[in-house]
C-alpha cells in the first residue's frame, strides 16, 4: 500500500475504533509494553466500574529478561473526579459514589516494568443503577423519591410509550441505547416540562433494549407507564 | 439485506470447509463430517418459499454405521396485544398478523423461535459397487422440539402470560425421527444429497393421525432436506 493511501485510511480506521482499540492498535505498532484489551464496565453495577485487562506482550527482544512489578490504574470523570492505585493483579474495581452514577469515566492502566511506566491503554465505563420498566396491559404506577430514576427496558419501535406523571407533576424522559451513555431521544425536556411525556419509539436501541431516566421537574414522583400502538 | 449477507456468509464458510477437508482428506479414513442442509415444512412445500436452515455433526463408526447430531432452527412465531389494554394473541406466523404492524416485522420483538434437535444413529448403504459414487442413508433417533421466547417478554407481563399459556402445552417436545436420504459423493470429502425427514411424536399418536388423514399425514408430518456436507 502507497504511503499517501495508508495516511488517507488512517484516520477513518482510528475513526471506526473504540478507544480501547485504538489503544492497542498503536501499542501494537510500537511495541510498547502496554496491557492489552483493556475493558470497563458499562452500567453493569450502581457503585463501582470493574476494570480488567490483559498481560503485555513480553516476546519483542526489547523486553528481553524484563517482567511486569504492576501496573496503575487512573480514572477521571466530570465532577470533577479523579484518582489512581496500584495493583499486581489485572483487574480493579473502582469505587463510585452515588452522585457520580451515569458519568463517563475515563481510565487509564500503566504497565509498570522495573520501577518504570512503559505502555498505556485505556477505556471508558460508568456505573449505574438501574431498575426494570415492565409494560403492562393498561398501564402501571411507579414511584420514586430521588431527583430522577433510570431503567431499563425494551421497546417496540412504532409503539407509542407515554409517562403520566400523578399529583400535577411534570418533567420530562430521556432514552439511552443500553449499556451506553448516548441520548437517542427526549420526550419532552427539561426547559418544557409537561404532565405526560410520550414517545414514539423510532430508535433500534441495542437490539431494542434502551437505558430510560424518568426525571420529574421537582425530586419525587409516581408515574403511569403504559403503551399504545 | 441480512438475509442476503447470511447466505453469502454460508457459502463462504461452506466452500473454505469444503476446500480443507479435501486438503485433510487426502489419502486418509474419512470419520468425521459436517453436513448444512435446507429443509421444507412440509413435504410437498415450494422450497424457494419457505426453507429453515441446519447442521448435522457426523461421525462414522464403522463402514456403514454413522452418528449424528442434528440441530435445525425451525422458525420464528409471532404475538401482538389486541389493543394497549391487552389481551396478547398469538403465537402466530407473521401472515396472520393484524395488518397495522406489517411495515415492523423486521423490527418486531415480540417473538418466540423454534429449534429442533436430533441425535441420530445411520446406516449407509454405499452403491459405489454398482459404479456409482452413491449411497443411501436411512437415519432413526429421537428428536426434540424446543421453543425459546425473546427477551421482550421479560419486559411485558401480558406477553410473558401468553407464552407460558403456551409453554403449558409445548415445552420441550420429544418425538422420534425417521430419514431416508439419498448421498452423492462427487469427491472424497464431499456429500450432497436429499432426505425424506419424518417425525412422529409416539407410536400411538401415529396410529392415530395414519388412522385420520391417511398417506397425507406422510406429506403434513414430513420434511424434504437438502443437504451438503464435508468429511475430513
Amino acid at each position: 500500500m502507497k504511503a499517501g493511501t495508508f495516511a488517507r485510511l488512517l484516520p477513518a480506521i482510528l475513526l471506526a475504533l473504540p478507544l480501547s482499540s485504538c489503544y492497542d492498535f498503536f501499542n501494537s505498532l510500537f511495541e510498547t509494553a502496554a496491557p492489552g484489551s483493556v475493558s470497563a464496565s458499562d452500567g453493569k453495577y450502581a457503585n463501582r466500574i470493574e476494570v480488567s485487562w490483559s498481560e503485555p506482550d513480553l516476546s519483542n527482544e526489547k523486553w528481553e529478561g524484563k517482567s511486569v512489578t504492576g501496573y496503575t490504574v487512573s480514572w477521571s470523570a466530570p465532577g470533577p473526579v479523579s484518582g489512581s492505585d496500584s495493583t499486581t493483579s489485572t483487574s480493579y474495581s473502582i469505587p463510585v459514589l452515588a452522585a457520580d452514577r451515569a458519568k463517563l469515566y475515563v481510565v487509564q492502566v500503566v504497565t509498570e516494568i522495573d520501577g518504570s511506566d512503559e505502555g498505556s491503554s485505556g477505556d471508558t465505563g460508568f456505573a449505574l443503577e438501574t431498575f426494570d420498566l415492565l409494560w403492562y396491559d393498561g398501564g402501571k404506577d411507579y414511584s420514586f423519591t430521588a431527583s430522577d430514576r433510570w431503567y431499563v427496558t425494551m421497546l417496540q419501535k412504532g409503539f407509542d410509550y407515554r409517562f403520566a406523571f400523578a399529583d400535577g407533576k411534570t418533567g420530562w424522559v430521556e432514552f439511552y441505547e443500553y449499556g451506553t451513555l448516548d441520548l437517542l431521544a427526549s420526550a419532552a425536556s427539561e426547559a418544557a416540562p409537561v404532565s405526560e411525556p410520550v414517545w414514539t419509539c423510532d430508535e433500534d436501541g441495542d437490539w431494542s433494549k434502551f437505558y430510560v431516566r424518568v426525571v420529574p421537574a421537582t425530586a419525587g414522583a409516581t408515574f403511569r407507564a403504559g403503551y399504545g400502538f | 439485506m441480512k438475509r442476503r449477507m447470511l447466505a453469502t456468509l454460508l457459502i463462504f464458510v461452506f466452500s473454505a470447509a469444503v476446500s480443507t477437508a479435501a486438503a485433510f482428506a487426502q489419502g486418509r479414513d474419512v470419520r468425521f463430517g459436517v453436513d448444512f442442509f435446507v429443509g421444507t415444512p412440509s413435504a410437498s412445500s415450494d422450497i424457494f418459499r419457505a426453507v429453515f436452515p441446519g447442521v448435522s455433526l457426523r461421525y462414522r463408526h464403522s463402514g456403514r454405521i454413522e452418528f449424528s447430531l442434528d440441530y435445525a432452527f425451525m422458525d420464528f412465531e409471532y404475538y401482538y396485544p389486541e389493543s394497549p389494554s391487552g389481551p396478547w394473541m398469538g403465537p402466530v406466523d407473521w401472515s396472520s398478523m393484524p395488518s397495522r404492524f406489517d411495515k415492523l416485522r423486521g423490527d418486531w420483538i415480540f417473538y418466540q423461535t423454534k429449534h429442533f434437535i436430533a441425535p441420530q444413529v445411520w446406516y449407509i448403504a454405499s452403491l459405489e459397487r454398482y459404479g456409482q459414487p452413491l449411497a443411501i442413508r436411512l437415519g432413526a433417533g429421537p428428536a426434540f422440539s424446543l421453543v425459546i421466547p425473546s427477551e421482550s417478554a421479560k419486559f411485558y407481563p401480558g406477553l410473558a402470560d401468553a407464552y407460558e399459556q403456551f409453554k403449558k402445552d409445548f415445552d420441550i417436545h420429544p418425538g422420534w425421527s425417521f430419514r431416508l436420504g439419498l448421498e452423492y459423493k462427487p469427491w472424497r470429502a464431499v456429500r450432497l444429497g436429499a432426505e425424506y425427514l419424518f417425525v412422529i411424536d409416539s407410536v400411538t399418536s401415529f396410529a392415530s393421525d395414519i388412522g385420520v388423514w391417511g398417506t397425507e399425514y406422510l406429506d403434513r408430518s414430513g420434511n424434504v432436506l437438502i443437504f451438503a456436507g464435508v468429511r475430513i
